[in-house]
């Protein structure tokens, strides 16, 4: 199962970030993503996926000179599983990623969670990303996410269940609540609501900066 | 004590704002892939590429049933990735509500291009003569000169899918260059225009940064049990750059 790309821009006020987030299925990234994988020592490895972020240095003389790429870590991911594709979600202008993960460390069961994680942003850039949520797939090969209705929807394929390639895939709404509250033609009510919410993760994400 | 108690808030807010809530299921045989055509707010089509099954489905949400049904397939060999675009100029020109387009990678047979229209109806339109694949990616574009290989077309019809080619280390560009007659029979007429050394590429992905659009190659895709990652902390993640012309097309101008 190949690893997965994506690259997203993120905007935070009047700056657009852009990621890259790469899926490293069964590679030990901590070993700075090279070198080959060693069935014997599956057990020992830690599989994680990486956030990057890319910037681009301009030169002096365009077009001759296209500007450099440089990519800065932003923050290891460690998932439980083997991931095979992350996607980002934008929920009223919060980030999240989502993440498919095919089959366990031990390539025991298909039977694992994927998982949903919020980026938590401050001062312009990310400070943390946290699991939100786990759903039980089958081999999750792919994530897809559309609108329909001003709904977010989540399609996950899945694979394989561990004997059988005949598994249902689904579909999930996610954030509907959150949705309801910063959509278009929100009541007054919400929108208190809404940042009544904010304040109390601001505060929540204060608290764990002080304990740091 | 204040921290534990705002960290219990914030994940409760999370869990209860941001939850996950299955919807529905339906019956697959090795769902790989999946892509999508956003028709309008109330009209989406979402496509499944179904390995084992050798099919590509196609559905659409029911108003009546509330639940997404298929409402239309089409055989193709162990199809793998998908990737998908709205040929949104089409509904001007044939009036019929337009059309999309879905390249098909598949584990065992060529890439194929796919129109779809509004309804769910399915064409095959085009073969890209690559053989198995390992990802894809589109875009928009076409060859304007050697220099600058490629640049957002004016009319922002064309469209060029890459193809990193299984087992190989190289990926491919393949261009529509077509007429407006062509676009909504056909997608045009379809010409590999480029071969790039992508080392074993296993995932493709485009990003645009400071006016210059780069295409970034997950290189040395081996098999299941021999993967090597990316190099991701060097230019040699990347297929572009001067000098080489011929590796220089992922900078595809704005």
């Amino acid at each position: 199962m190949p690893f997965r790309l994506d690259v997203s821009s993120i905007k935070d006020g009047s700056a657009i970030q852009d990621f890259l987030m790469v899926a490293c299925a069964g590679i030990p990234c901590a070993q700075h993503c090279q070198g080959q994988v060693d069935p014997e020592n599956l057990n020992t490895l830690t599989y994680t996926s990486v956030l990057y972020s890319m910037s681009a240095n301009p030169v002096a003389i365009p077009p001759a000179h296209f500007p450099e790429i440089s990519f800065v870590q932003v923050t290891r991911i460690g998932t439980s599983s083997r991931a095979v594709w992350w996607q980002r979600v934008e929920l009223c202008a919060r980030q999240f990623l989502l993440v498919a993960n095919h089959f366990d460390q031990q390539l025991s069961s298909y039977y694992v969670p994927s998982a949903v994680y919020a980026l938590r942003q401050s001062a312009g850039s990310i400070s943390e990303v946290a699991a939100v949520q786990t759903f039980m797939t089958m081999g999750a090969a792919h994530i897809e996410v559309f609108t329909l209705n001003g709904q977010t929807l989540v399609a996950v394929s899945n694979y394989y269940n561990g004997s059988s390639y005949h598994v249902p895939s689904a579909i999930y709404s996610f954030g509907r609540e959150y949705r309801q509250m910063c959509g278009p033609g929100v009541e007054p009510a919400s929108e208190i609501l809404l940042i009544a919410i904010r304040v109390l993760e601001t505060v929540a994400n204060t608290q764990q900066i002080m304990i740091i | 004590m204040l921290a534990h108690f705002a960290n219990f808030i914030s994940a409760l807010i999370d869990f209860y704002m941001y939850a996950v809530l299955l919807l529905q299921e339906f019956e697959t045989l090795g769902a790989r892939s999946m892509a999508h055509f956003t028709f309008s707010k109330k009209r989406v089509l979402l496509v499944v590429a179904q390995e084992m099954g050798d099919l590509v489905s196609v559905m659409q949400w029911d108003y009546t049933s509330e639940q997404f049904l298929v409402i239309a397939e089409h055989t193709i060999r162990a199809p793998t990735h998908l990737v998908s675009w709205v040929a949104e100029q089409d509904s001007e020109i044939h009036g019929v509500g337009g059309y999309g387009f879905v390249s098909v990678a598949s584990s065992t047979d060529n890439v194929a291009i796919l129109r779809v229209d509004s309804q769910g109806n399915i064409t095959r339109v085009h073969t890209l003569a690559t053989g198995p694949a390992e990802a894809l990616s589109v875009f928009k574009g076409h060859r304007l000169k050697d220099s600058v290989p490629y640049s957002v077309s004016p009319s922002e019809r064309e469209r060029c899918v890459m193809v990193a080619i299984r087992g190989h280390d190289s990926s491919e560009i393949h261009c529509s260059h077509q007429s407006s007659a062509e676009m909504g029979v056909g997608g045009g007429r379809w010409i590999r225009d480029f071969i790039v050394n992508t080392k074993k590429s296993g995932s493709l992905a485009l990003v645009t940064l400071s006016g210059t659009r780069y295409m970034l190659s997950g290189n040395g895709w081996g098999s299941d049990m021999e993967v090597r990652c990316a190099l991701v902390y060097s230019r040699d993640f990347c297929c572009f750059h001067p000098p080489d012309p011929i590796n220089n097309l992922c900078s595809l101008l704005d």
